[in-house]
């Protein structure tokens, strides 16, 4: 992982840049029924160097390539780990994907999460659903730094207790590293003693000064836009709330345009973009 | 019970004036839930509501030979019950304790008979229900959505 911050593309040449490299599994974890965590280790040379909130193209020989987030990495930046749910057939066959198995990775793109301007700030990480992977690294890096950040809250939020990803590190983070972790659920199940209701029913109970807080939400588009509506209506600065936009990211490095948002190429402006800047754009069914 | 101390952790009561509080802490007491206990039943008299000072509660719906379906957990500062406010003063739902929980118990007959009287304490209270109620609506809506299901 590299220096947390707003990284940008360094504009590589666009043969390069579209070139997968080969990397093979090295661990699976079945997060739940349709979600998985695969570590990957490159087949010819250095890892990927990246920053929390950046993507990676992953190709499937002969089937197909998708924009996937980086969910973490190791401390010698050797392995890559990204969270992928199984929604289509390119990710039903990541899905599959076994240890030893090859793929095609290309990247790091896009912008990531701003973590440097949260020090010496309270920090906001709202996720919901697959959201969390995004994140993952984020409270990551605030957990191995936490003195330099003030209060830190995670509240996630997810379809059912079943669909809960890095159940142990959820439990890590809240009893090692003094992060207050809030989770709820849509429909709760039999043996569920947490909330029940939306994730922004998580927000009156967490502990933050809006006029010094930072928050980073990654989820469903309508899922953001109400977490982000909710923290602004609570004193939260629009331009201190960062989401992360999904669009359909072809090429990744601004050059398809397939992934246009108004003015934005979300592959190279975004994927993490304040929300100042586009809930103007949030409203428009148009776009 | 201070209902004082209870305003300044609960979003709900801190709109309320000081002579609104005085009445609401004459009607009132501190109670004690177990987890598991029951605050109130499906179809019950809706004689008593709570704002809950510490702990958690589901509100649940129960059907004949089903385990009960959680629809939504409470916290801290946060109102159990609407259903007192509105004739037939029903309730809709069953509220059980998910941990250990404290609360502070109204007598809602006797806040319904204030009312008729004190026209601006029943403009206050319709207020904070109705805004509860918008807030639980809106939340349910998007649940509707079901925002992390399979697309």
């Amino acid at each position: 992982m590299t220096t947390p911050g707003a990284a940008s593309l360094s504009a590589p040449l666009v043969g390069e840049a579209m070139l997968p490299r080969p990397f093979r599994v090295v661990a699976r974890f079945e997060e739940t029924h349709d979600t998985v965590t695969l570590e990957f280790e490159p087949g010819d040379g250095d890892g990927i160097r990246f920053a929390p909130g950046q993507f990676t193209m992953l190709y499937l020989f002969g089937i197909g390539e998708v924009p996937i987030s980086i969910a973490g990495g190791d401390e010698d930046e050797r392995t890559l780990v990204h969270t992928v749910r199984s929604v289509g057939a390119v990710t039903e066959a990541i899905w599959s994907l076994g240890i030893g198995d090859w793929v095609g990775i290309r990247g790091p793109y896009g912008v990531g999460w701003p973590v440097d301007e949260a020090e010496g700030r309270d920090l906001i990480v709202g996720a919901g659903g697959i959201g969390l992977a995004p994140l993952r690294s984020v409270v990551q890096h605030v957990a191995e730094h936490r003195d330099r950040f003030g209060a830190v809250s995670l509240i996630y939020g997810t379809r059912s207790p079943g669909d809960m990803l890095y159940g142990d590190e959820l439990h890590d983070w809240r009893t090692r590293f003094q992060v207050d972790v809030g989770v709820t659920v849509d429909r709760s199940d039999e043996g569920w003693q947490g909330n029940v209701g939306v994730v922004t029913s998580l927000l009156p109970r967490v502990n933050f000064d809006p006029a010094n807080t930072v928050a980073m939400v990654c989820g469903p588009e309508v899922m953001m836009k109400v977490v982000a509506r909710e923290l602004v209506s609570r004193g939260v600065e629009p331009a201190d709330v960062h989401i992360s936009l999904e669009r359909n990211m072809k090429c990744a490095i601004g050059f398809c345009g397939h992934c246009q948002f108004g003015p934005d190429f979300v592959c190279r402006d975004g994927p993490v973009v304040p929300y100042a800047q586009v809930m103007e754009r949030m409203r428009l069914a148009q776009l | 019970m201070n209902l004082e101390a209870a305003r300044a952790s609960s979003e709900l009561l801190s709109g309320l004036s000081g002579a609104e509080l005085e009445f609401l802490e004459s009607v009132s007491r501190e109670v004690h839930f177990g987890s598991g206990d029951v605050l109130f039943e499906e179809d019950g008299v809706a004689d008593t509501f709570y704002v809950i000072l510490e702990g958690k509660v589901g509100l649940e719906m129960t059907s004949p030979g089903k385990r009960p379906i959680v629809i939504q957990t409470l916290g801290d500062g946060e109102l159990v019950g609407v259903s007192w406010l509105f004739p037939p003063h029903r309730w809709n739902w069953r509220a059980r304790a998910v941990t250990d929980t404290a609360a502070i118990a109204f007598d809602a007959a006797k806040v319904r008979a204030q009312s008729e009287i004190d026209r601006q304490l029943a403009h206050r209270l319709l207020g904070m229900v109705a805004e509860e109620a918008i807030i639980r609506l809106h939340s349910t809506r998007v649940q509707l959505l079901d925002l992390y299901g399979a697309r």
